[in-house]
């Protein structure tokens, strides 16, 4: 009743699951709201998973979301079911990766100030807030070498838990494991990273 | 792997989870018990703040930004699922509404239960209706053996002396030998009686077992096998002409569309039931008192039908199925008449004659188990005809020629009860 009525007045936020139930009975704004609400921690995942384009898996991830409406039954949490969806396509993603070439990084990327790729990738690829500090963009820097040296589960686990958020028990659902195993896979993946950052800690 | 690894391993596990859940704890600002403490009190603190300054580092790094076509693409995909949706919620009818919900397992499963159990029903209900429709041939068959077991009954008066010798030659109970061996009773003895012809298609059936007391005939149907009734015949050659396969099921619409074009609604069993009701009706009407004026009428029955009446009961009954039926309730109609004639005798002439009879239409019907009881019992009331016979005529021999006429006579008296078989 209490929870009833914080939602009313607007207190609580709705919870996914319902507002997935609002877009499946044709509430477009619905999915409005879930997109903003997850679009940015899937991206960071896609992004720590290894995929070349993560902006593609998360389109990718949430087109097959509308798509797919009417087969969710509401058995597992919508979050468990959106990263299970883009955890499968940045497996695919990365098998389809594994057999193209790369694009040179000197090649010029077609852009008006014909800048290369790598250009790019020096400006862009730690972040577009101009504010940050240089302390911060060493740590990205050294923090995306770490993560990149973490095995694939490892790494999909603290991906999971600190960039996306997910409790330990949706991360054994989406991963299909153990949540012992999930945690055990944490703690090896925290060894690793504070072993690998720690002249930043 | 062995069960020692996995032992440990999951051991193992259980203190990185317990690590892990420290750590959590530490980064939520929670310190719930003192079981907390202790196990954190083990845990080296340093890692435990090491792993606290990582997550405050790592949250606060700045997570990407999505490109905002992706978010565009995103909310028109939903968008349109959304129109969609709605759109089919309003074209559907509640007709459409109801077939959707019919077409679910449920409902489904339910229908398809139903008509299984309606096929069973009807596949049930088949046999007992042709089981109704065939004769009472198995009430027939339980009494055959008090027919066998009956003893023959005594004549009323002894016949004739000199007859005796002759009219006891055919004694043989094969089978095959009763037709081709003709019954040939004294002339004074009485005439088994014929039964009448019940039924225009047992008239070919009747013809071939002709009047017992009638020469001509005995001669004409004498040297002849015993025949299967011409009804029966015809009706094997038109299942052989049967069509099978598709054409046996556009045969039998030509049948359905044939009894649809004569005006009648009724399907082919109704009609077939129909026709056996009146051929039992008709041949309880024609069936005979049993007393010397109805003989030559019943005799005039029992003479083959006349080729345009049994053209015209061909054409009665063309289907092939109804015909049999019919075929089989006439001659199990015929049997039971023979059986009551055999056991109304009154001399044994008349029982042997009804016997001879009754072999040869249960022969004819194919009804074997009859047929043997009737052979048995023809052979057991021969056997006492014979022995009455020859006492009777020791009797009237004089002593002094008993002993010479006594070993001839014995010995013929073997040979013609010797079997054949």
């Amino acid at each position: 009743m209490l929870s009833w009525l914080l939602m009313v007045i607007g207190e609580e936020p709705i919870s996914d699951e319902t507002l997935f139930a609002k877009f499946q009975n044709g509430d477009a704004r619905a999915m409005t709201t879930l997109y903003d609400r997850h679009a940015r921690a899937l991206r960071a995942f896609a992004s720590q998973r290894g995929a070349a384009r993560p902006d593609d898996i998360v389109q990718d991830a949430f087109l097959r979301v509308v798509r797919n409406a009417a087969g969710f039954q509401g058995q597992a949490k919508f979050r468990t079911w959106l990263y299970t969806i883009a955890r499968n396509l940045c497996v695919d993603a990365s098998r389809r990766d594994r057999f193209r070439a790369g694009p040179s990084l000197d090649a010029p990327t077609g852009s008006e100030d014909n800048r290369t790729l790598g250009d790019r990738i020096a400006n862009d690829s730690i972040g577009t807030d101009a504010s940050r500090n240089l302390a911060d963009r060493e740590f990205q820097v050294a923090f995306d070498a770490a993560m990149a040296e973490l095995p694939d589960e490892q790494r999909e686990v603290f991906a999971l838990r600190e960039l996306s958020g997910l409790s330990f028990a949706e991360i054994a659902e989406a991963t299909a494991c153990n949540e012992n195993t999930v945690k055990s896979r944490m703690r090896y993946a925290l060894k690793q990273l504070r072993e690998a950052l720690s002249d930043f800690l | 792997m062995t069960r020692r690894q996995a032992t440990d391993n999951t051991a193992q596990e259980r203190v990185d989870a317990a690590v892990v859940d420290a750590y959590e704890r530490r980064i939520a600002g929670l310190r719930a018990t003192a079981e907390d403490d202790a196990l954190e009190a083990e845990i080296a603190a340093a890692e435990l703040s090491a792993y606290a300054s990582l997550h405050q580092r790592v949250a606060a790094l700045p997570q990407g930004e999505v490109a905002s076509g992706v978010r565009a693409v995103v909310l028109a995909a939903a968008v349109q699922a959304a129109e969609e949706h709605a759109a089919a919620q309003r074209s559907d009818s509640p007709l459409a509404r109801l077939l959707i919900w019919i077409m679910r397992p449920g409902p489904l499963l339910g229908a398809v239960t139903a008509v299984a159990i309606l096929v069973a029903i009807s596949v049930r209900q088949e046999p007992a209706q042709s089981a109704s429709a065939k004769p009472d041939s198995a009430v027939a068959m339980a009494e055959p053996p008090t027919l066998a077991l009956a003893p023959a009954p005594e004549p009323a008066a002894p016949a004739p002396a000199a007859a005796a010798p002759a009219a006891v030659a055919p004694t043989d109970p094969a089978p095959a030998a009763v037709p081709a061996a003709p019954v040939a009773p004294p002339a004074e003895a009485p005439a088994a009686p014929a039964m009448p012809r019940p039924l225009h298609t047992i008239a070919a059936q009747a013809a071939s077992l002709g009047p017992v007391d009638a020469p001509a005939a005995k001669a004409e149907v004498a040297p002849e096998p015993v025949k299967a009734p011409a009804v029966i015949a015809d009706n094997e050659k038109r299942a052989e002409r049967k069509p099978v396969g598709k054409a046996a099921s556009a045969y039998d619409e030509q049948l359905d569309d044939k009894f649809v074009a004569n005006g009648d609604s009724l399907s082919k069993r109704e009609m077939a039931k129909n026709i056996t009701d009146s051929l039992r009706e008709e041949t309880q009407n024609q069936r005979p008192s049993g007393g010397a004026a109805d003989r030559p009428q019943a005799q005039a029955n029992a003479a083959p039908a006349p080729p345009a009446e049994q053209a015209q009961a061909a054409n009665t009954y063309k289907d092939v199925g109804t015909r049999n039926q019919v075929a089989e309730k006439a001659n199990a109609d015929l049997l039971a008449r023979w059986r009551q004639t055999v056991e109304d005798a009154q001399t044994p002439d008349e029982r042997i004659a009804a016997l001879k009879q009754l072999v040869a239409a249960a022969q004819a019907a194919g009804d074997d188990k009859t047929a043997k009881l009737a052979r048995q019992a023809l052979k057991a009331a021969e056997a006492a005809l014979v022995a009455r016979k020859r006492a009777e005529s020791l009797q009237e021999t004089p002593p002094s020629q008993r002993a010479k006429a006594a070993p001839s006579q014995g010995s013929g008296e073997l040979k013609a009860q010797k079997p054949k078989n």
